[in-house]
């Protein structure tokens, strides 16, 4: 098996929590939809925010990232993803920032994401200069 | 590629354009008819770039690309995909006629129940993704 068959671990749980914020923002967002049309109780402003979050970050940017990690190309030595706890930390501090967010604290929470983001960005950037095929 | 994967890029690459479409109407509200303003306000546009064409083409691709479940099974089967991707292509349109019909007052009969039924199967479309796309990720 190639090594490219299997991700690395924070790549793993960066898409499978990236997943989870898909299903649960998909949830949301369907609640949302339903009670504008008056077939459920309209829930508060702040649940709004939170499905954008969700998907924007949770989802889309998690995913795209988590995706990421895996398939740049390593660097030619150890360690071979890039150092291993901004990236780590960054997805930690990501979906902490979010459940912030979730919770109404809209300004902490935004700003763990950045901070969870800018982590493994820092992260992946010394792959970000590799050609691709250098591995 | 995938035949599955191929639609789903397909279908991304069309609510693209009309998600860029749909932003000259938003840019220039006066000189469209107001049924097309209607339907792009609020919500609408920002569901057909952000669901139409990035969340599609994510499916698609990711259906392509993620590590195959084993060298038997493969990808698995694709059946919870073009499913899902039957539901957000219904859904999607579907939302965009009723919701804002559903915001008049009176809002008719129809329109409720095609919010309703676009919220399923929006709903839908992404558990139809995230069921099979689970166990792959390994």
């Amino acid at each position: 098996m190639s090594a490219r068959a299997v991700m690395p671990g924070p790549a793993r749980w960066a898409v499978r929590l990236s997943l989870l914020w898909l299903l649960a923002g998909s949830l949301v967002g369907a609640w949302l939809l339903a009670a504008g049309a008056g077939w459920m109780a309209a829930p508060g402003g702040r649940w709004l925010l939170a499905h954008a979050d969700w998907m924007r970050f949770g989802w889309m940017t998690q995913f795209a990232l988590g995706v990421a990690c895996w398939i740049l190309p390593r660097l030619p030595r150890e360690p071979k993803f890039g150092p291993a706890l901004p990236m780590i930390g960054g997805f930690v501090v990501l979906n902490v920032g979010l459940l912030l967010v979730t919770l109404g604290l809209l300004f902490a929470g935004r700003l763990l994401v950045v901070a969870g983001l800018l982590g493994v960005l820092f992260s992946l950037q010394a792959r970000l200069r590799l050609r691709a095929g250098a591995r | 590629m995938p035949i599955v994967t191929r639609a789903y890029v397909f279908a991304a690459l069309l609510w693209l354009l009309l998600s860029l479409a749909a932003g000259l109407v938003l840019a220039a509200p006066g000189r469209f008819p107001a049924a097309w303003v209607a339907v792009v306000m609020g919500p609408g546009w920002t569901h057909m770039w952000a669901l139409g064409w990035l969340t599609q083409l994510i499916f698609g691709i990711a259906w392509w690309l993620l590590p195959t479940i084993d060298r038997q099974r493969g990808r698995g089967t694709a059946w919870p995909l073009w499913l899902g991707f039957v539901c957000l292509n219904l859904g999607l349109p579907l939302r965009l006629l009723a919701e804002p019909a559903a915001r008049a007052a009176p809002a008719p009969a129809w329109a409720s129940i095609g919010v309703l039924l676009a919220a399923a199967m929006l709903l839908a479309a992404g558990t139809c993704f995230v069921i099979p796309m689970w166990r792959r990720v390994r």
